[in-house]
């Protein structure tokens, strides 16, 4: 028999509006796995076992009252701890905001509510979402459900962690350079980038905020899709959300005759391992066999998206956690006067990866040094982003691997700045371009780590993207591995 | 020394509009600290701004009025400093697509209109208030003023004296009180004003520049005049202590102590900051349609510069005259209210400018605002005219009754028994007695002396407790001592 907590969150949301289960059932099968896991994984920063009850009980008063249910009736959604969330910390993972509570919902949050997610917690990341193995947290990193000696994946590696081990079916990530897909990949889940100004960034507290995209972490295509579809849409509190509205995310998966994939030559270069290309490989023939067409297509530029991402994110970050002076909220640290008094609420509320970063884009803005960094950097996006649209005259999707190789192990890397960003070299391009991608299952390397593929669409061409990749994940036909259970 | 002085203007104005800059949080002055504050204007972690379409449009309407070009193409830019009044740890602003460059403000000297030149007018966001308790190491911020809407206005340094950044500052004010986008009070702070100020000296071997100074902290108009008239002569005493060499000096900033006069080097600009101005991501680039600049056109009334020379052309009016009425949009109003009601232009012009304008400044409201009708003020402006009551009873009984009671003049006059004497037969047997009774101001003035007739006059007017018409008075008196 199915566990509740192995129930995908369509399921979960159809068993609590049918009244087959109760939402406080449902929340007590994830408490009860999620406080066991906990512990092994350091998937949540933040996990109120009564508050969880709460909310549940409230709902179950409402389908008692015979309310009309919102599509996540019931459902228990892990939050990243860079959005905020009224009741509960938001911390970023960062020893400055460990005391911060946000008196306001992001508007990601607003949305779950109103879709009646049962808000469950909220989940560890690097710090400020900086970083791709969740080692960048100041409160101890997030492991690998399958291999509890290895990263998560980062920045969103506690999102990714409660997803794939059962602690929850849906959580929401935010991706600044893959940190929604690399995870997802190195879980074994299905991890959407949307595309710029799909979901409302109010309340997603600042990175780099031309990057920065919420998006959703899922067991599989469909959960993911609906929970894309519960948070996005048009929000007047951020300029830069998109008045384009999202249709069809839910489509039937039918044939992919017609649907043309390309395959970027450049995304299949030195460093990628062979376990990883020969999966991704596969798929390829999976989805030829759908009936698309796949076909290779070359993008040159790619090889500089990575050296423009470490300028135009950090320069951005520079800035972006300037507002972190210990003024008005935060950690305040000693100082005779104003300026130590910044000093120390910044030297010591900051881990060594942000400062690094704050201290990049501060050089790289600097007058004489911003044309040279900043202003190269944005010519050469704006290059990127028009080979990237021309790449879509001719094909509908990209077909690439999610990142080189499988999970790496904790601190192989956390000593060497440059291989870690490197890790981030196959996805970065998306978020400079702001085109949706997402991460999909497809296969597993010989000692048992997930592999991911990546598609990437056109912007806002989430329905197409979506369309592919649920058929590759019917056709490819790999189930759920679960998890062993942890000290087993 | 034959020097030029240059001057450029940086002021700072905060729009009146509904809600602040980037956030819905009310525009108001003085109330309790962080009472008008949100996530936004608090720069809270995840808040993001959106510009107010509201301050855009009067930015726009002020480019317009100052014939400024209109950017089609504008974005915002964050310039990056620490400082606890700052809640986000930068400021947005505008960097190198201002909303408008170019443009001019006139303003009049004896030479006749001189046109400032504008360098660019942006819009960035304002900020809090530090607040220093005296003896305390405590120190307060106040977010309230943080994120009101602020444009500032940068001119060339084509103002040649102190007495010119008078008027450039006056005739801008000017402008936008006619907009009605600002308050544009100096002393409340929202008009903020930064001369940059040197001097270019002749000399044998060509023109020396002295660096240049911006100088802050000015909290009226006088003030700036002031402070420009201090820097001259500073600048005048470098060169004199170190010729040629001044040039090399670096810029500095300067504040201003109104105590004792003079100005006081701040900091030399080498510490200046480097503020890494970037686009701000948060706010995608503006483009300005026909909608916004159709709104804003309908915002520019007639200006000050058209209205004087109207007011000139249509009703006869000296410049000064007509500058001095235009100042304020709501006097020229009620000037042209009170003429509709039928009294002549140029006496109204004297009495606006003149005793009502005294009655305004003691009340410290503006001429429209005294609650005197403006047809009761013109019905008083004919009974002087047509010689019914004096000017003086006018200056006297009339005008400060009117004013406190919403009195009739008519009626006053009656009641007050001030009608004035202009019966000549009753007028010569007075003027009769008069000459009887200074016969030598009457030999004088037939011996020529013009001025002995005062004298005379005087007399009558005495006689008649001061409600003989002046007019009558003298021609009676004529007719005698010419005739007899
Ligand atoms: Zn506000």
């Amino acid at each position: 028999m199915t566990e509740l907590w192995q129930e995908s969150a369509r399921a979960l949301a159809q068993k609590v509006r049918d009244r087959e289960v109760s939402a406080l059932d449902v929340a007590e099968a994830h408490l009860a796995r999620a406080l066991r896991w906990n512990d092994h994984v350091g998937a949540f920063l933040h996990l109120e076992p009564d508050d969880v009850r709460r909310q549940a009980r409230e709902l179950d008063r409402r389908v008692a009252a015979g309310a009309d249910l919102g599509p996540l009736a019931g459902v228990p959604v892990a939050i990243k701890d860079n959005m905020c969330v009224t009741g509960m910390p938001t911390t970023c993972a960062s020893r400055f905001l460990e005391p911060y509570e946000s008196p306001w919902d992001a508007h990601a949050i607003t949305k779950l509510r109103e879709a009646d997610a049962i808000l469950f917690g909220k989940t560890n990341l690097d710090e400020f979402a900086m970083g791709s193995s969740t080692e960048n947290s100041a409160f101890g990193p997030t492991r690998n459900p399958y291999a509890l000696d290895r990263t998560a994946g980062g920045s969103s590696g506690g999102s990714a962690a409660a997803v794939a081990a059962g602690l929850v079916p849906l959580a929401l990530g935010s991706d600044t350079g893959g940190s929604i897909r690399q995870p997802a990949a190195f879980c074994g889940i299905v991890g959407l980038k949307p595309s710029y100004g799909v979901v409302s960034r109010y309340g997603l507290v600042a990175f780099a905020s031309s990057l920065d995209q919420i998006g959703p972490l899922a067991r599989d295509v469909d959960d993911a899709a609906l929970l894309l579809d519960v948070i996005g849409g048009h929000d007047p509190r951020d300029a830069t959300s998109s008045v384009h509205s999202l249709k069809d995310l839910n489509g039937d998966v039918g044939s992919l005759r017609g649907m043309r994939i390309g395959i970027p030559t450049e995304y299949f270069g030195e460093g990628l391992a062979p376990e990883v290309r020969a999966a991704v490989g596969a798929a390829h023939a999976t989805l030829t066999g759908r009936g698309a067409t796949v076909t290779e297509v070359s993008l040159p530029l790619t090889k500089f998206g990575i050296a423009v991402y470490y300028i135009v994110a950090p320069s951005e970050a520079s800035s972006n956690l300037a507002r972190y002076d210990g003024v008005r909220f935060g950690t305040r640290g000693d100082g005779d006067d104003v300026s130590s008094m910044f000093q120390t609420s910044r030297g010591d509320g900051f881990g060594p990866e942000v400062k690094r970063r704050i201290l990049l884009g501060t050089f790289a803005l600097s007058s004489g040094y911003y044309d040279a960094y900043y202003g190269r950097a944005q010519k050469v996006r704006a290059a990127l982003r028009a080979e990237m649209e021309a790449a879509f005259d001719d094909v509908d999707v990209l077909l690439t691997p999610t990142t080189p190789t499988v999970a790496f192990e904790l601190g192989e890397k956390a000593q060497d700045p440059l291989a870690m960003y490197l890790n981030d070299v196959l996805t970065v391009s998306a978020n400079l371009c702001g085109t949706p991608a997402i991460s999909v299952p497809c296969g597993r390397s010989s000692d048992g780590m997930p592999i991911g593929l990546q598609l990437i669409g056109p912007r806002f061409g989430e329905a197409s993207l979506l369309r592919v990749a649920r058929a590759y994940e019917n056709a490819a036909e790999m189930g759920y591995r679960w998890p062993a259970e942890p000290g087993a | 020394m034959k020097y030029r002085v240059l001057i450029g203007m940086e002021v700072h104005l905060q729009l009146r509009t509904k809600s602040k800059m980037f956030c819905r949080c009310p525009v108001r002055f003085g109330a309790p600290p962080n009472t008008l504050t949100c996530p936004v204007c608090l720069g809270m972690p995840g808040a993001l701004p959106v510009p107010n379409r509201d301050a855009m449009i009067r930015a726009i309407a002020l480019a317009r009025a100052l014939d400024c070009d209109i950017a089609t193409d504008t974005k915002f830019d964050r310039k990056n400093y620490f400082y606890p009044d700052l809640p986000k740890g930068y400021q947005i602003s505008q960097f190198d697509r201002p909303l408008a460059t170019g443009g001019c403000v006139e303003i009049v000297t004896e030479e006749g209109i001189k046109r400032i030149r504008l360098r660019r007018i942006h819009i960035e966001e304002d900020v809090g208030k530090n607040i220093h308790e005296d003896g305390s190491k405590l120190s307060r911020v106040d977010f309230n003023r943080a994120g009101t809407p602020l444009v500032e206005i940068v001119s060339e340094p084509d103002i040649a004296s102190p007495e010119e950044a008078h008027k450039y500052l006056d005739a801008l004010r000017a402008v936008v009180r006619y907009l009605d986008i600002s308050d544009a009070n100096m002393q409340e702070g929202n008009l903020r004003c930064e001369p940059n100020v040197n001097i270019h000296i002749e000399t044998e071997d060509g023109v020396v520049k002295t660096p240049i100074v911006e100088v802050k902290n000015l909290n009226s108009m006088r003030n700036v005049e002031r402070a420009a008239i201090c820097e001259i002569a500073r600048h005048q005493e470098l060169y004199r202590e170190l010729g040629a060499k001044v040039a090399d000096l670096p810029r500095s900033t300067c504040g201003f102590d109104d105590q004792t006069d003079k100005t006081f080097v701040m900091r030399q600009k080498e510490e200046a900051h480097d503020y890494r101005y970037f686009p701000e991501p948060d706010i995608p680039p503006i483009q300005i349609g026909s909608a916004w600049l159709g709104t804003a056109n309908d915002m520019v009334p007639e200006l000050p510069r058209a209205k004087r020379q109207r007011f000139a052309d249509d009703y006869g009016l000296s410049a000064y005259d007509a500058e001095n009425l235009c100042r304020e949009r709501s006097t020229a109003d009620y000037f042209e209210t009170v003429v509709k009601a039928g009294a002549a232009a140029k006496p109204t012009a004297n009495w606006l400018l003149g005793d009502v304008s005294f009655h305004a400044k003691e009340r410290q409201v503006a001429i429209a605002a005294l609650g005197l009708a403006a047809s009761r003020l013109a019905s008083m402006v004919n009974l002087v005219e047509e010689g019914k009551v004096s000017r003086k009873a006018a200056e006297k009984d009339l005008l400060p009754r009117m004013i406190a009671e919403g009195a009739d003049p008519a009626q006053l006059v009656t009641d007050l028994g001030l009608a004035q004497v202009d019966d000549s037969s009753v007028l010569e047997e007075a003027a009769r007695q008069a000459i009887a009774q200074n016969p030598k101001a009457a030999a004088d003035f037939r011996a020529g002396k013009e001025k002995a007739l005062n004298a005379l006059k005087g007399l009558v007017m005495r006689e008649t407790r001061g409600k003989a018409n002046p007019t009558v008075v003298e021609s009676v008196l004529r007719n005698i001592l010419e005739t007899e």
